[in-house]
């Protein structure tokens, strides 16, 4: 429970207020590759703003805010000419660094043009995707997680869903909701739907903890018939800061994005690398994105798949929901947690810091601790329920998804035989960060059931 | 990626104003710390949660940093009881 002025300032995303402040230092996608290879430039929606994003014939990006400095037409219906971008009002021109360097309808003799500026971002391209920062200088960099640069076969499924981004961030730190939400009701969606819903997420916790680290907090948990010494405690997974999740198991490395566009929409894409023990390698000349539904055609959630009932529990609790009148329990004290993590980038940021997980240092890849058996659910078994049960049922590439999985499983049966090692694709193998001997520095403590 | 039209929640219940805990949020107003136990300045953040019967507050504080908990008492003092 919060006061209605905590609720407001841990909410906002506008410029200008000390979380909207504490969001203006990262990177966001706000597009795929793709979209700007097809037509090259995209009106942007990101942290309440509006934004004209291109892309120039020769691969340079550029993103500005969509309001024309000289009388505010779109510059999201621009013209790209050379690296900069035109507006289809008056056909002032600026380029990539924000510089206005045309001004057709004005003298040659005047330094008008110097005297008006747009406030550019920076942007990049990485994994498929197109991100750009809109914050102050100077941008730090792109940090290069390891889903985005790692071997394997990828999609991006995605959805805008109506609500407010902090409420699915307060899911990632929440590890009960899995066996009531994908084990007891996805249970019972499948009984009167007809299908069975996966054994492993209805599996009991029994111990759950969470700790602080340099990309947000990892969250562990212990499942019956399950100890410390299983992945889902040992390693664990994380909620990157402020937006993200790091999810995985049985080959399947995902990052979860959900992206502030404004107060109460909020982009949610699974971004996911098929790369299981025994992978060979699958040419993609480009990565498919495909949406997930929200809500079916009588207006009400679309439950009978994991990211389903995970938007449904999201959106239900409303566009922002009322923090003022909750209930946690002690089950709830990763969400406190979180709370005080933004809490305290609020301060950092107000004081001229850095907030958590911002990086300068350039590097090639950022390898996050993810835990490789989740559930103990075993690998091919826990990538097939992945493929049916969740989103990637919908994705365009499901069956070349599951052909990867099964070929896979196959090869590494056969190697097994053959007494060979099979291949492991590079990265996203999660390690532990638990010293042994050591508590989680939240504990829920063991909960007898 | 085109935004979708996101039509709106079926009448989601975390819409509304649940006016049934007015009392909760009154407690909360006048019982969640305000001040440092270990430095005595302005608490940053009070986070509500229970334990059985008792009300407890996650706090951190933004000046020096401090994190713990906070419990509400009332007038009774509990102590434990020996096995007899």
């Amino acid at each position: 429970m919060l006061t209605a002025e905590q609720n407001e300032e841990l909410t906002a995303v506008e410029a200008g207020t000390p979380m909207g402040e504490v969001l203006r230092r990262y990177w966001y996608p706000v597009a795929f590759t793709r979209e700007l290879e097809e037509f090259p430039v995209k009106r942007v929606e990101l942290l309440g703003d509006f934004f004209a994003l291109w892309r120039s014939p020769s691969g340079k990006y550029g993103i500005i805010p969509e309001p024309c400095p000289h009388r505010k037409a779109s510059m999201a219906y621009g013209v790209v000419e050379g690296d900069g971008l035109r507006c289809p009002y008056h056909g002032w021109k600026f380029d990539t660094d924000g510089a206005c360097t045309d001004q057709p309808a004005e003298k040659d003799n005047t330094n008008f043009q110097e005297r008006v500026r747009a406030t550019a971002g920076k942007v990049e391209e990485l994994g498929g995707l197109v991100w750009a920062y809109v914050g102050p200088d100077p941008a730090p960099l792109l940090p290069r997680f390891d889903v985005y640069v790692m071997d394997g076969f990828r999609d991006i499924g995605w959805a805008d869903i109506p609500c407010n981004y902090v409420q699915v961030m307060e899911n990632a730190v929440d590890p009960h909701h899995v066996e009531h939400l994908h084990g007891r009701y996805f249970e019972f969606i499948g009984r009167h739907e007809g299908f069975t819903a996966p054994a492993s997420f209805g599996k009991k916790h029994q111990r759950i903890g969470f700790d602080a680290f340099e990309w947000g907090i990892i969250k562990r948990r212990v499942l019956a018939g399950a100890s410390e010494d299983n992945d889902d405690w040992k390693v664990g997974h994380p909620l990157v800061f402020p937006y993200n999740m790091r999810v995985g198991g049985g080959g399947i490395h995902q990052m979860q994005i959900r992206v502030p566009i404004n107060r109460t929409t909020t982009r949610f894409m699974l971004y996911t690398v098929h790369a299981p023990e025994g992978y060979e390698p699958v040419e993609q000349q480009a990565i498919p994105d495909y949406e997930i539904p929200v809500f079916d055609e009588r207006g009400h959630h679309v439950v009978n798949y994991v990211e389903g009932q995970d938007i449904m529990a999201w959106v239900t609790q409303g566009r922002i929901t009322d923090r003022t009148t909750e209930h946690l329990g002690r089950s709830d004290i990763g969400v406190a947690m979180l709370r005080k993590m933004f809490r305290q980038q609020m301060a950092a940021v107000a004081k001229g810091e850095d907030p958590l997980g911002t990086i300068r240092e350039p590097h090639e890849r950022i390898d996050l601790p993810c835990e490789k058996d989740k559930f103990h659910a075993g690998g091919a078994a826990f990538a097939l329920d992945f493929c049916d049960m969740g989103s990637t049922r919908y994705s365009p590439a499901l069956e070349t998804i599951r052909a990867v999985h099964l070929s896979a499983a196959e090869r590494v049966a056969a190697d097994k035989e053959a007494g060979r090692p099979s291949f492991i694709p590079e990265g996203g193998i999660g390690t532990a960060t638990l010293a042994p001997e050591t508590s989680a520095q939240v504990d829920s403590g063991l909960i007898p059931r | 990626m085109t935004r979708s039209d996101a039509p709106l929640p079926d009448g989601s219940p975390g819409a509304r104003i649940d006016r049934r805990f007015a009392a909760e949020v009154e407690a909360h107003r006048r019982d969640a710390p305000r001040f440092c136990p270990a430095c005595a300045r302005d608490l940053g953040l009070a986070t509500e949660f229970w334990e059985g019967d008792q009300r407890r507050f996650y706090c951190w504080c933004a000046s020096c940093d401090w994190t713990g908990e906070v419990t509400t008492t009332g007038e009774t003092a509990l102590g434990h009881e020996p096995q007899h």
